[in-house]
Parts: C-alpha cells; sequence; structure tokens
C-alpha cells in the first residue's frame, strides 16, 4: 500500500504538471479538492485519465469521483479494490 | 444600421438556408449515431455534413480541405442573391472558427496540404483569395462564441463607418481531434442532446458553416428588413472550462445590448440559447435569463437539430433566429420534455408568434459570452462619440528577452540559453508571483499571464474601473497550435488512446484570455483576432471603437503568439486607457 500511495503521489504530480511540489508535499490523508492541493474538475478528468491509462479502470461517471478522489488514500485502497 | 442582405447555412439538414429552416420546421433533427471508429473508438451521436454532396460543389476536389471547401461553398451560396459585392473596397471578409484546418495534424489521414494550412489566417488568407475580397480577411477565434462575435464585429466595423459591407461566415469541421476531447471531458451526450431537459446529459458535437451578409444600404437588404441592433462579449472570470455559477456575465452581455439596441427586456419575444445541453452551460443560461428578467420569453435552442458547430454555431443560429423575424414563426426546442428547476419558458411546439425583437446568446470555454439582437422596425442609435485614448504602459516580452517602456530589462542569467519554460519559470520567481495555477498553464496562457502581470505590476489603474468595462482585445498567429499538436500525440496511437482532457482545455488561442481574467477579475469585451502578423493599427483601431462606442473605458491589449512549428514567440502588451 504504501508503495501504491508513493507511485500515486508521483503519477499525480506529473499529470497535473505539479511542477516544484514533491512527493513528501502531499499528504496521504488529506483531501485533494477543494482545500489541500486545490485541484479542480479538469483535474479530476485528468485523474479519470491517470486510472485508466496507469491501472486499466474505467470510472463511467465522472460524479463517482468525488468519492474515490477525496485523497491518495482513497486513491489507493480503490485502486487496490479493483486492479484488473 | 446594419441590415441582413443574405444568408446561407450549411449543416446536417442540408445546404441552404431554407432547407434547413425546411427540416427544422418539420421538427426533424440531422443527429445521428456514429459507429465507424475513424472518429471515435466508441460510437457516438453526432451531427455531420454530407461530404459527398459538399464535394459535388467543386470540379477538383483535391484544391481545398474539407473546412474550407465549407466556407467557400457557404460564401457562394449567400452572394448567388446578394446585391452586396464581394469584390468591392468597402466590403470586409470575417471568418470565424474554433479549429480550422486541424484534421491536418493527423498525419494518418494522409491530407496533401502543406502545414501552413494549420494555420486560421492561412485558410482566411485562401478564401479571401478565391473570392477577391481586396481587404485583408479578419479571422476571429474565440472558443463557441466566434460567430456571434464575429457578427458583432462586423457590426462595429459598418457602425463605425470603416467598412459598408460585410461577409460573415463560420465554419467548423468534426474530426477527432474535438470528438475525443469533449469525450474525455465526458461532456457528450449519450443521444441526440436534450437543450435545458431536466434529464440533459451533455453536448451533441457537430460540424457545419453559416454565412451572413450584412450591409448598411437598405437598398441591400432582404425584406422585410431586419438589423443586427446591439451586440457584447463579457468574459466569467471564473474558470477556463466550468461556465459561470451566477449567469452574471451573460447577463451583463444582454443587458448591454439591450442599452445599445435602445430596447428593455419587455421589448423582446423571444431568445435564442446557446443552450448546449452541458449541465453547467444551460443552468447558467436559464440563471443569467433570470437575472435579465427574459425568463417568461419563449426560449429555444437549435442544437437537438444540429448539434453544436462550434465556430459556426453563432452564426448558423441566428440565421434561423432571423427566419423567426421574417417569418413570426418560433421553432420547438428539440430534445426538451422535461422543466428543469431553473424554469424558463422553453418551446415545446412550433407556434406562430410576432417576433420583432429576438435576443441570441452563446458561450464558450475561456469564460466567454455574447449577446446579439436582432429587430424588425427598430432603428437603434448609433451613439458613436470620437474618444481620445493614451497609451499608460507597454511591455514586450520576445523570445528571452523583456522590455518595459521600451527599455530592455535583463533580469535572468543565463536567459539567452533557456528554453521557454525555464525562461518563464524564472521570470514568475523574479518578479515574485505567487498563483500555483500558473503551472498547469500551457506556453501559450504562460506567455500571456507573465506579460499581462509585468505590465500590471504596481499598477493601479485597474482599480478605477468597473469589471465590465476592462476589455483584453489579443492579436495572435499561431493560435494554440503548440499545444493542439501536444494533445494530438494523446490519440495518435489506437493502442495507447488516452485523450487528456487537461490538455484539450488548452486547444484553444482564447484560453488565454480567460487565464488573464480569472485572474485579474477583468469582466469586459474579449476577442482573439488571428493575423499572420501583429496588424497594431487594427487592434488599436478596434479598441478605439470599443471606447467611442461606450462598450469599454480601459483595455489591455496586443500580440500574444507562441509560433508553431519554430517555437518563437511575443509578447507585446499594452495597457490603454480612454481619456475622460
Amino acid at each position: 500500500m504504501e508503495d501504491l500511495t508513493l507511485k500515486l503521489k508521483e503519477q499525480i504530480i506529473e499529470a497535473l504538471n505539479l511542477e516544484d511540489m514533491e512527493v513528501d508535499e502531499i499528504e496521504t490523508d488529506e483531501p485533494l479538492f477543494g482545500e489541500g492541493l486545490g485541484l479542480d474538475s479538469i483535474d479530476a478528468l485528468e485523474l479519470i485519465v491517470l486510472l485508466e491509462k496507469n491501472y486499466g479502470i474505467k470510472i463511467e461517471n465522472p460524479k463517482d469521483g468525488q468519492k474515490i478522489f477525496y485523497s491518495i488514500k482513497t486513491m489507493a485502497e480503490y485502486i487496490t479494490e479493483h486492479k484488473s | 444600421m446594419v441590415y441582413i442582405s443574405e444568408h446561407n447555412i450549411i449543416s446536417s439538414l442540408g445546404f441552404s438556408s431554407s432547407e434547413n429552416f425546411k427540416n427544422i420546421n418539420e421538427n426533424i433533427t440531422g443527429i445521428k449515431l456514429w459507429t465507424d471508429n475513424t472518429l471515435s473508438p466508441e460510437p457516438a451521436y453526432i451531427s455531420l455534413v454530407n461530404s459527398k454532396k459538399l464535394d459535388a460543389g467543386f470540379s477538383q476536389t483535391n484544391l481545398y480541405t474539407k473546412y474550407e471547401k465549407l466556407l467557400i461553398c457557404s460564401i457562394k451560396n449567400a452572394l448567388k442573391k446578394s446585391k452586396v459585392d464581394i469584390k468591392n473596397k468597402k466590403t470586409v471578409l470575417i471568418i470565424s472558427t474554433t479549429k480550422g484546418n486541424i484534421n491536418l495534424l493527423n498525419k494518418k489521414l494522409n491530407l496533401k496540404f502543406e502545414n501552413e494550412r494549420l494555420h486560421l489566417w492561412k485558410s482566411s488568407e485562401i478564401i479571401k483569395d478565391y473570392f477577391k475580397n481586396p481587404n485583408q480577411a479578419i479571422t476571429i477565434s474565440n472558443a463557441c462564441i466566434s460567430g456571434a462575435l464575429a457578427i458583432i464585429v462586423a457590426k462595429r466595423l459598418i457602425d463605425s463607418g470603416k467598412f459598408e459591407n460585410a461577409i460573415v461566415s463560420g465554419a467548423d469541421i468534426l474530426p477527432e481531434f474535438t470528438l475525443s476531447g469533449f469525450q474525455a471531458f465526458k461532456a457528450v451526450s449519450d443521444g441526440p442532446c436534450k437543450p435545458f431537459d431536466a434529464n440533459r446529459t451533455g453536448m451533441t458535437p457537430g460540424e457545419g458553416a453559416g454565412t451572413v451578409i450584412l450591409t448598411n444600404d437598405k437598398t441591400k437588404a432582404l425584406k422585410p428588413l431586419i438589423s443586427i441592433s446591439g451586440g457584447t462579449s463579457t468574459n466569467d472570470a471564473n474558470h477556463i472550462s466550468g461556465p459561470s455559477r451566477t449567469g452574471k456575465e451573460l447577463a451583463i452581455a444582454i443587458n448591454k445590448s439591450l442599452k445599445e439596441a435602445n430596447l428593455s427586456a419587455k421589448d423582446i419575444d423571444y431568445v435564442s440559447a446557446h443552450g448546449t445541453a452541458t449541465l453547467f452551460n444551460d443552468e447558467m443560461e436559464a440563471k443569467a435569463l433570470s437575472l435579465t428578467k427574459l425568463n417568461l420569453i419563449h426560449t429555444n435552442s437549435f442544437k437537438g437539430y444540429i448539434g453544436h458547430t462550434f465556430g459556426a454555431a453563432g452564426i448558423i443560429e441566428i440565421i434561423i433566429t432571423i427566419n423567426s423575424l421574417s417569418e413570426n414563426k418560433l421553432y420547438k426546442s428539440l430534445g426538451f420534455k422535461n422543466k428543469d428547476i431553473n424554469e424558463i419558458n422553453i418551446i415545446s411546439e412550433n407556434k406562430d408568434f410576432n417576433v420583432k425583437n429576438a435576443i441570441k446568446t452563446a458561450s464558450g470555454f475561456g469564460g466567454c459570452n455574447a449577446s446579439l439582437i436582432v429587430s424588425k422596425e427598430n432603428s437603434y442609435i448609433n451613439n458613436f462619440s470620437k474618444k481620445e485614448f493614451a497609451i499608460k504602459k507597454k511591455i514586450k516580452l520576445q523570445d528571452n528577452r523583456l522590455f518595459i517602456n521600451d527599455i530592455e530589462i535583463n533580469p535572468i542569467n543565463n536567459y539567452k540559453e533557456l528554453s521557454f519554460s525555464k525562461y518563464a519559470k524564472s521570470l514568475y520567481k523574479f518578479f515574485k508571483i505567487k498563483y500555483p495555477k500558473y503551472y498547469k498553464m500551457d506556453k501559450l496562457s504562460k506567455l500571456a499571464f507573465l506579460a499581462s502581470e509585468i505590465l500590471l505590476k504596481d499598477e493601479n489603474l485597474l482599480k478605477n474601473y468597473e469589471e465590465e468595462d476592462i476589455s483584453v482585445i489579443i492579436s495572435n498567429g499561431s493560435s494554440s497550435l503548440d499545444t493542439d499538436a501536444q494533445y494530438q500525440k494523446t490519440i495518435e496511437d489506437k493502442n495507447n488512446y488516452f485523450p487528456s482532457p487537461s490538455v484539450f482545455v488548452y486547444t484553444l488561442a482564447n484560453i488565454m484570455i480567460g487565464e488573464i481574467c480569472i485572474r485579474n477579475k477583468i469582466k469586459g469585451e474579449n476577442t482573439v483576432f488571428i493575423s499572420k502578423d501583429f496588424n497594431k493599427e487594427f487592434i488599436f483601431e478596434y479598441v478605439e471603437i470599443l471606447f467611442n462606442s461606450g462598450k469599454a473605458k480601459v483595455s489591455l491589449s496586443g500580440r500574444i503568439d507562441y509560433n508553431y512549428p519554430n517555437g518563437n514567440y511575443i509578447a507585446e502588451l499594452y495597457l490603454i486607457e480612454m481619456n475622460k
């Protein structure tokens, strides 16, 4: 799980162009949207692509993203559960 | 006064205005399920023009691209019955598009056209030469308000006396590039789109062309006389892809147009809405109609008939709106069944109705909005009054060199050796800018953002003005092609097909204006004019027209261009203020 969270942080920094940001600056439990990293709706869509590209997981309804992308932790849990 | 002379529509519903009117009158849609995977790996409901029929109009089919053929065919048809002479020096050609020949980026299509055709100014030049128009063609690329904005610009250029007639033509094709992007945005409807319906699930992408010929000469105009009596653009200053949450900025555009047309909300008989059928667009429009007391006025959207035709949409839809004025008939808003919470008066069946004044609205990425008023029997006041203006400050950022008021300053070490991205990041740090969104921008937006930050540093001028009186008018050459090419890579390989939403959102030149507006809370007139070189005289003339007609009091204007493919760049930005 810890490997996965670290990898996820790296992938998010790359996919969302969070230049200047280091992996240890992203808290595993902190909300990714609103407060925290301050991501927005386009970033949420990019995270959907990230899951599909790197983990083969398809999210059909963007609304499901709200729960899945709450934090790095929730993302990692979702991936562990759904990875094909 | 600016009158309608002639018009033409090319869409999935036919190649003439009358053919389109007939199908719309019979509530027929041109939207179909497309299963051929050349456009999208998944089947999609879209609205396409019959390519074979389009080609049939050309003796040699390989001289022009599909986009250019759409424009040529549409302009030709509109000119047939018009008394306006396209070869006249007093006739200007204005072209609106979002993506032009963007399909030429897809090398697998093997289209045999030179790369220069990717530039919107190049295709406009080709069209101008085809029709032997003597003036430089004006090209407007401002997301989904491009068409409506092109008509507004035409009206202003005629009202100001610069021209007597305008041929305004808009077109967009629907290649994989565009369809995949909107799919990545999860914005495409799973059936024909349902504008303003409570159960709407997104837009239906489409393609088409529209041409409207405008003139100040009554003898060249269609009967009954219909005039363009008002037109305004605004910016949400909220988000680059999501519309305003309040509808306030579209409402400002509507109110300013009403004022210009010397009308009030109660004079409006019909609203021809943008109505893309995305959840947020339609909600925003409903709010704007409530704010302007137009929520009880008959309203429809034509997207259920022909889909969203992007750069052509404003022109095609204003033509159908004009038909409602001349025929006294309102058309059913196709796809609408269930009322949404934000109640507005959506037309559920065709009906006979005397329409004297109608409003057309449009909104697009980059936070832009436009409103247009067309009128029968209305004589608006041409309240142009000559205003003096002054350039308050100038900055130029060109190929890693920075000039403030023409004095070169080089705050960055080794600036000559740095890539644009590294140089830009050094400037960002040198000027102590704190704006995390900066890192997500594409190169063009970074360039525009930095130029505006440096221009407005220690400058309190904008604080003296209302948000809606500040305009951003930008000349650009290569549009967003640098980012377009980057996006194309994400869809090139069918085995590694992951269209990137965060790249796609920057594939419009006017996103840079959106970024500047969000940062500085600017809500006034905003336009991207595309031309090969910086036509400074024209941009200043246009800003002057905005000042003279009361549409703006201060402006951030100039040239911002990130060249494709050579990567040379320039941001030459002026802060211009109208003298009180």
